[in-house]
């Protein structure tokens, strides 16, 4: 899900000078290893199946939805000024609107559960906070108040007002990110990384997405720890959308 | 790494004075140990050339021998246990299921048959301020190949609870090919690069 700086010099770099065919429509078989090393069952879906057409694949314009089966969303802090501390989350879902021919035209609501929280903590919770309320690292993250406050403000969300091209796959996403209640404008910066489709979802698209952003979480009233826990907030997000049945 | 780094640990600095500081003066040169509460390494492959897959790893460790005077005479050991992983699988009943997977797989960890994952640095590079490389031999699968990781020295803090003893921040990238370890599975649908990210903190030992 990581780093704008793999992200360009890795796989969407290859997708980019390997593959300049048309303004957002990528040809994954471009970023593919010569058919003959990928074992049958995994070859690219187009060439696997050979009852789907052989066309250069274009994403639809279409509404999607989170494939979350391939969706990574994070947030990292600095602790200490030592290290960086990222925490998953684990229940989010998201809608994008999108047309390949005019994205500026796309939107994006998403949603996430603060309760849903995977972090790495290697420690008994309980013997380190025998005074806590909570039984567990992640549900002190969710739910106590100088966190995410889960209990009074049980969704967090992202509803996009307006999306800027900036480059043949990249782009911007502005929009109001409602946080602990407050409402901020975000704007996130996207890749764009292609569409795919998968025998089992048929003719439907499959489109894939980094997006990153800096938020300050004072900017919504978050102010606990501080210099333990840094103001900047940085966001991930890497994933797949699946084009909605009709 | 995140640009977080360099942004924020300034800002850290500025309100919390007493908290870390991106200095090596006063550094012990002593022994570390990774102080696993505040330690993430993950990898992270390319899924389809659509999206990028990253997996926690939960149980791993590491020995740095710090020397803030030279710091090419320092080293490091760190071992990995590859059935200890965690993924954002959405379906928190087969979650289990897909890690031991991933773990215990053939085409993936294979974590059974090579119950570890070893990295021990053969030598290490100032090439900044704070930024520097350490190369070493990672095994995986049964495979010793070299390994260069680029690392950053985020900074070293002292907390009452640790009384003396330097707490010392860092983080390190590397991309590495599986193939070159003998993981061929799935090449086209799983990238063969495997970015392999650490940020964490080390415990100078009593």
């Amino acid at each position: 899900m990581k780093l704008s700086t793999f992200l360009l010099a890795g796989a969407s770099a290859i997708f980019i000078a390997a593959c300049s065919q048309g303004e957002d429509s990528i040809e994954i078989e471009a970023t593919m290893p010569p058919a003959e090393t990928a074992d049958t069952e995994t070859a690219e879906p187009e060439t696997a199946e050979p009852e789907a057409p052989a066309e250069t694949p274009v994403a639809h314009a279409a509404t999607y939805s989170i494939e979350p089966t391939h969706a990574f969303l994070s947030f990292t802090v600095m602790h200490n000024g030592l290290s960086e501390y990222t925490v998953d989350f684990t229940d989010f879902d998201a809608t994008l609107d999108f047309d390949p021919d005019a994205p500026e035209a796309s939107t994006l609501t998403a949603r996430i559960n603060p309760l849903g929280l995977n972090v790495n903590y290697r420690a008994d919770y309980k013997a380190g906070h025998p005074d806590s309320e909570y039984d567990t690292w992640p549900e002190a993250l969710s739910k106590d108040s100088r966190f995410l406050n889960a209990t009074e403000y049980p969704e967090i969300t992202f509803v996009s007002t307006s999306v800027t091209k900036t480059g043949e796959n990249t782009g911007t996403v502005t929009g109001n990110l409602t946080f602990l209640g407050a409402t901020r404008p975000v704007t996130l910066d996207v890749t764009y990384n292609g569409v795919g489709s998968a025998p089992w979802y048929g003719e439907r698209s499959l489109i894939g997405f980094d997006a990153t952003t800096t938020i300050s979480r004072s900017a919504f009233g978050q102010d606990s720890l501080p210099g333990i826990i840094s103001d900047e907030v940085v966001i991930e997000f890497s994933g797949e959308f699946l084009e909605n049945e009709e | 790494m995140r640009n977080i780094i360099a942004s924020v640990s300034v800002a850290a600095l500025i309100a919390a004075p007493a908290l870390a500081e991106q200095t090596l003066e006063g550094v012990a040169a002593d022994t570390y140990q990774l102080d696993k509460t505040h330690a993430f390494l993950t990898w992270t492959v390319r899924h389809n050339g659509l999206s990028g897959y990253t997996v926690n790893f939960t149980d791993f460790d590491a020995t740095l021998e710090f020397d803030p005077e030279d710091l090419s005479a320092s080293s490091i050991t760190v071992t990995i246990n590859p059935m200890a992983l965690e993924t954002n699988y959405p379906d928190e009943a087969k979650r289990a299921e897909w890690h031991t997977e991933l773990s215990t797989d053939d085409r993936f960890l294979n974590g059974d048959e090579f119950p570890e994952i070893t990295f021990v640095s053969t030598s290490a590079e100032q090439t900044g301020d704070f930024t520097g490389t350490v190369t070493g031999d990672l095994t995986f699968l049964g495979v010793t190949r070299p390994v260069t990781m680029d690392v950053t020295y985020n900074g070293t803090a002292n907390v009452p609870w640790y009384g003396e003893r330097d707490l010392l921040g860092f983080s390190a990238e590397t991309t590495i090919k599986r193939s070159d370890f003998g993981m061929t599975a799935m090449l086209g649908m799983i990238s063969d690069e495997t970015r392999i990210e650490f940020s964490g903190e080390f415990l100078q030992n009593e």
